[in-house]
């Protein structure tokens, strides 16, 4: 798809918005440009991933992000999360989830410092680490670099790079004078800077099978490492390993097996968290200080909370709970410890142990009606009149899939005057250059008028009665109108865009492309379904037992072993 | 290299300012040459958001001295420096909005940042911020060349300088959730962004870990750390043929910085050189800590350039929007309600932005502030001057540029002022003020100049150059007034 200058620039100029509200599924979001690694292109490129070949994508190439570094060393070495500390932080890619970018200079800095770190804290249990330490021996240093190496780069070694290490080894020991024990700490040193280690993908003897239309299959070693990082964020355990050396994940459904009992374990609640944190930059919260004189409460405490408790409750309802997209949009629970009880005007919670609270069900309901995420998206003030704009956009972005273009330069400032801030955002919907792009967010983001810059309910803004009320505009399914943010939510838990959006989040942060057309709509259960039928880790099941998960389009230029 | 070559425009600098005659020419020959070839020549840009308050912040009148001139409020912390910083009002960032259809303003200057040093027009890429689905307002291109820094530090590395770090990206919660070109100002190449350190403690730690090592001990490491780059590097080159061409441009990079790592091994930190004393480490995050973290960032970097670790940076406050809160100030101005008329309707930098085009209190709140990002650029001059190096101070070797990703509130991508101080030493001519295009005959109405006559200037001098145009040729040659 090519768009032309003039073209575009004729449209834009009467109506910003008109066509820029993709269905779920295509290519938009935070970016798109097709895939993330598809061609840079110039203006107008973009469209879906995967081309003629629907549910496939190429599978771009992405670093270990700072959350799987941390998992990662945690399983290699039993290193703390300190010392993934000064490895460099992620950003959100055009995919709309963290991914690691470009290694610039002061990055590979940091990875060489990071794995400086690791290595010296290897030798506080190297015995542990290197059971045949004592004999010191040649070959005893190449059984470590064999059985370290297959965890570290997460599929057996070739014959050459088994050499390499050795080589390094001798090398340092000969030219620096350094020890055994120092020795292996420099090879453990360099496996950490691999881009073997560093870089999710597999290459080595494991040869892609690819057939003339440019798809290749996953092999076993690839298959679980795909499986481990995006249900656990970390790299496979021995039982995964043991079915990817016996050629299992290949076999009949056995990669579902494996995905279900990965499911079963902590490490899996984990990434739940992460995504729905990811999902509505709910971290943001930590960072979102208040108006002090207003809202002297906020602390660091209760942001740190309130991030606790998002995390939690998703966690509670797809592990604990019925599992249901449905229920972490609506339940009336939450928990909360006696710092977030004050937000809540909760008086009977004490201490700071999160624990589950049923809360006002006309009030509350779900995860958008949680501190995280209203503080998040709110200014530092009450009355801000970004509030509304930021919590209706997340929401159009986030679970509708959709995307409206960020505001044009020069914008005059054309505020109303009035008591709320509704009214004083009535220019949004009288002019009608700010209503084509505003009439999607706003709205959204009303509903939500009752939960002030903190999240905590209120029913007046300045004195006035609050009117939450509107209706969800650009949907093919209809045009819902809800009273209030309780309600919003449980007409999105049946809004098929919205389960669809959810389905494309998935496959987005599972396999770090944007999905293809229609790809979200074939995981569905029963065709565009209903939250109801909606449950997170089945959906994620899918995802792994889908086509698109073990195949893979072929990268222009890329060289098959 | 090139810096010693040519003293000449110093030495007519030094003498016009000291108003010595040519008598004393030998002496002063002999002196400068010294100096000369122990200090070398330094640039370091910093970037705010959320352009200024025109009315005051610039000086009125038309070009001259600024001896005469009364700084206005905005500018007044600058006025014990006068003598060496240039007030340049009147730019405009052309090469970002060449980018775009040439009848329709869609070039927000939250997402300048990428083009304000390149004086290139942007690529679409990697690292710009783009939706095909919002057509043409949704690109937010890359930058498309190396920015200033970025260019001096390779001109550096051509003349055989070793610098552990040719080229410093430092930031203070420069950052976005998900827009890369509301963070990188520095660029190393088209769609290549220079990667930004938020952390000072960290930072703190790299620079200067090794002070502590002796020479044997030294040798020792940097043949191990060798040893293992040069493993990592072969792998990552092998690694990277079996990828898809935009892969491998990612990992080739990774290798390329590898590579440079590895030159730069052997680049030791100076004797004399000190490791700036941060205190306890803050939470880089929270909006109290901003002048914490300033101070820090500041130190750090001033003293890698003392110590000649690099010579080249940048330091970005707050993102292309930030929106800082400034209760460091404890001004409950600050705190009050909704101001009327106002699009942002908060009080902290960005939403004061958007007010300040028609609000009066919003102008003076934004002043406050604009007051205080200039006590900072004094505090950063002073530690400069602080430094002695020859019969001078570091300042004198070093350029220091003060840029903003707007040119007024509003996020206009015209009338941009720049503030330059130091570069006496290497010919730069200073305390002056210097109105661009027609902005002090027309102010706000007035045409602009492409800030790339600027950039060109300040390449010209850093290295005693004649390049008739930094950036593409398109946006015009240097300014007057700025070299000797």
């Amino acid at each position: 798809m090519k768009f032309h200058w003039s073209v575009l620039a004729a449209s834009f100029a009467t109506v910003a918005c008109t066509g820029s509200v993709p269905s779920p599924g295509n290519a938009g979001d935070d970016g798109g440009g097709g895939n993330e690694g598809g061609s840079a292109g110039e203006p107008g490129e973009g469209g879906t991933a995967g081309g003629g070949t629907p549910d496939l994508g190429e599978m771009p190439l992405r670093r270990l992000t700072k959350w799987e570094y941390e998992n990662t060393i945690k399983e290699l070495l039993g290193a703390p999360p300190s010392y993934a500390k000064a490895y460099p932080s992620d950003d959100i890619g055009k995919v709309g989830f963290a991914t690691a970018t470009n290694t610039s200079e002061l990055m590979a800095t940091a990875t060489m410092e990071s794995a400086d770190a690791l290595a010296r804290f290897a030798l506080t249990k190297f015995d542990t680490l290197v059971p045949c330490s004592a004999s010191g021996t040649d070959a005893c240093a190449k059984d470590f670099i064999a059985t370290f190496g297959q965890r570290a780069f997460r599929r057996p070694l070739t014959t050459t790079e088994r050499a390499e290490l050795f080589d390094l080894f001798n090398g340092v020991r000969t030219n620096v004078g350094l020890d055994f024990r120092n020795g292996l700490r420099v090879v453990l040193t360099a496996i950490l800077q691999a881009p073997q280690f560093l870089y999710h993908w597999q290459t080595g003897d494991e040869g892609l099978v690819s057939d003339a239309s440019g798809t290749a299959r996953l092999g076993n070693y690839q298959l679980a490492a795909r499986l481990s990082y995006f249900l656990w964020g970390s790299m496979p355990d021995p039982d995964l390993f043991a079915a990817a050396a016996g050629g299992k994940l290949t076999e009949g459904d056995e990669l579902e097996k494996q995905a279900r009992r990965l499911m079963s374990d902590t490490r899996a609640r984990a990434m739940v968290s992460d995504f729905f944190t990811q999902l509505l930059y709910l971290d943001a919260v930590t960072r979102s200080e208040k108006d002090q004189t207003a809202h002297p409460e906020w602390t660091a405490t209760v942001r740190a909370s309130a991030l606790a408790e998002s995390r939690n409750f998703v966690q509670s309802v797809v592990f604990d709970g019925d599992g249901l997209w449905r229920t972490v949009l609506t339940a009336p629970y939450s928990w909360i410890d006696e710092s977030l009880a004050k937000v809540y005007g909760l008086g009977n919670v004490r201490g700071s142990t999160l624990a589950r609270q049923d809360l006002p069900k006309a009030q509350r309901a779900g995860l958008l009606t949680q501190p995280a995420f209203l503080a998040a998206q709110s200014g530092p003030a009450d009355g801000a009149l970004v509030t509304p704009i930021h919590r209706g956009h997340l929401v159009r972005k986030r679970l509708l899939c959709q995307t409206i273009p960020p505001p044009m330069a020069n914008i005059v400032s054309r505020a109303s005057t009035g008591t709320t801030t509704r009214e004083r955002l009535k220019s949004h919907v009288s002019d009608p250059q700010c209503a084509s792009c505003h009439s999607l967010m706003d709205d959204l983001g009303f509903a939500f008028e009752n939960y002030d810059a903190t999240g905590k309910w209120r029913t007046t803004d300045n004195g006035k009665t609050i009117d939450a009320s509107g209706e969800i505009s650009a949907l093919e399914s209809g045009r819902p109108k809800f009273n209030n943010a309780v309600e919003l939510v449980n007409i999105l838990a049946e809004t098929p865009e919205a389960n669809e959006c959810m389905v494309s989040n998935l496959i987005r942060y599972g396999l770090g492309r944007l999905d293809t057309e229609g790809e979200a709509r074939k995981l569905l259960p029963n065709g565009m379904g209903t939250s109801s039928e909606l449950n997170v880790l089945e959906a994620m099941i899918k995802v792994v037992a889908s086509r698109g998960f073990s195949q893979r389009l072929l990268s222009k230029g890329e060289v098959l072993p | 290299m090139k810096l010693l070559n040519d003293w000449s425009h110093s030495r007519r600098a030094f003498l016009k300012a000291t108003g010595l005659g040519a008598a004393m020419l030998p002496v002063l020959h002999a002196e400068r040459k010294a100096h000369a070839a122990s200090a070398p020549r330094r640039v370091l840009v910093i970037v705010s958001p959320n352009g200024w308050v025109h009315d005051t912040f610039v000086p009125t009148g038309t070009s001259g001295s600024l001896a005469s001139i009364t700084l206005p409020e905005g500018t007044s912390p600058l006025t014990p420096h006068k003598a060496d910083i240039n007030i340049i009002p009147g730019l405009e960032y052309r090469n970002f909005k060449q980018f775009y259809p040439a009848n329709i303003d869609y070039a927000d200057c939250h997402h300048s940042l990428p083009h304000i040093l390149t004086g290139r027009v942007g690529v679409m890429g990697k690292n710009s911020s783009s939706r095909p689905a919002d057509g043409a307002s949704g690109y937010r291109p890359a930058g498309g060349g190396p920015s200033l820094d970025q260019w001096y530090a390779d001109q550096q590395l051509q003349a055989g300088a070793k610098l552990a770090f040719p080229n410093l990206t430092l930031g203070i919660q420069n950052e976005s959730c998900c827009e890369p070109t509301m963070v990188q100002a520095s660029y190393r190449g088209p769609d290549d962004p220079n990667a930004v350190e938020n952390n000072p403690y960290r930072l703190n730690q790299r620079l200067f870990a090794n002070l502590s090592l002796n020479q044997t001990d030294l040798d020792k490491l940097h043949k191990e750390q060798k040893s293992i780059l040069d493993y990592v590097g072969k792998n990552i080159g092998a690694f990277a043929k079996k990828l898809g061409t935009d892969d491998r441009m990612l990992v080739e990079q990774h290798l390329e910085s590898i590579r440079r790592i590895e030159t730069n091994l052997q680049a030791g930190l100076s004797a004399g050189c000190k490791k700036p004393e941060l205190g306890a480490a803050m939470n880089v995050e929270s909006n109290a800590n901003v002048p914490a973290l300033i101070n820090a960032q500041f130190d750090n970097m001033t003293a890698a350039m003392a110590c000649d670790v690099t010579r080249a940076g940048v330091i970005s406050l707050a993102n292309g929007g930030g929106g800082w809160f400034p209760q460091w100030l404890n001004n409950p101005d600050f705190n009050g309600g909704p101001l009327a008329g106002n699009a942002g309707n908060n009080r902290n930098h960005h939403d004061l932005a958007h007010a300040s085009g028609g609000n009066a209190e919003a102008k003076r709140l934004k002043t406050i502030l604009e007051n205080w990002f200039m006590t900072q650029f004094a505090a950063l001059i002073t530690r400069f001057k602080a430094v002695k190096e020859g019969s001078g101070t570091m300042l004198d070797n070093t350029i220091l540029l003060w840029v903003n990703n707007m040119g007024t509130g509003d996020h206009s991508w015209q009338h941009n002022v720049w503030v330059t101080a130091g570069g006496k030493g290497m010919g730069l001519q200073t305390g002056q003020y210097l109105p661009q295009g027609e902005w002090a005959s027309k102010g706000l109405k007035g045409t602009c100049v492409p800030q790339n006559g600027v950039l060109t200037a300040l390449a010209n001098t850093l290295t005693n150059g004649s390049m008739t145009s930094f950036g593409d040729s398109q946006f015009g040659a240097e300014i007057k007034g700025l070299r000797a």
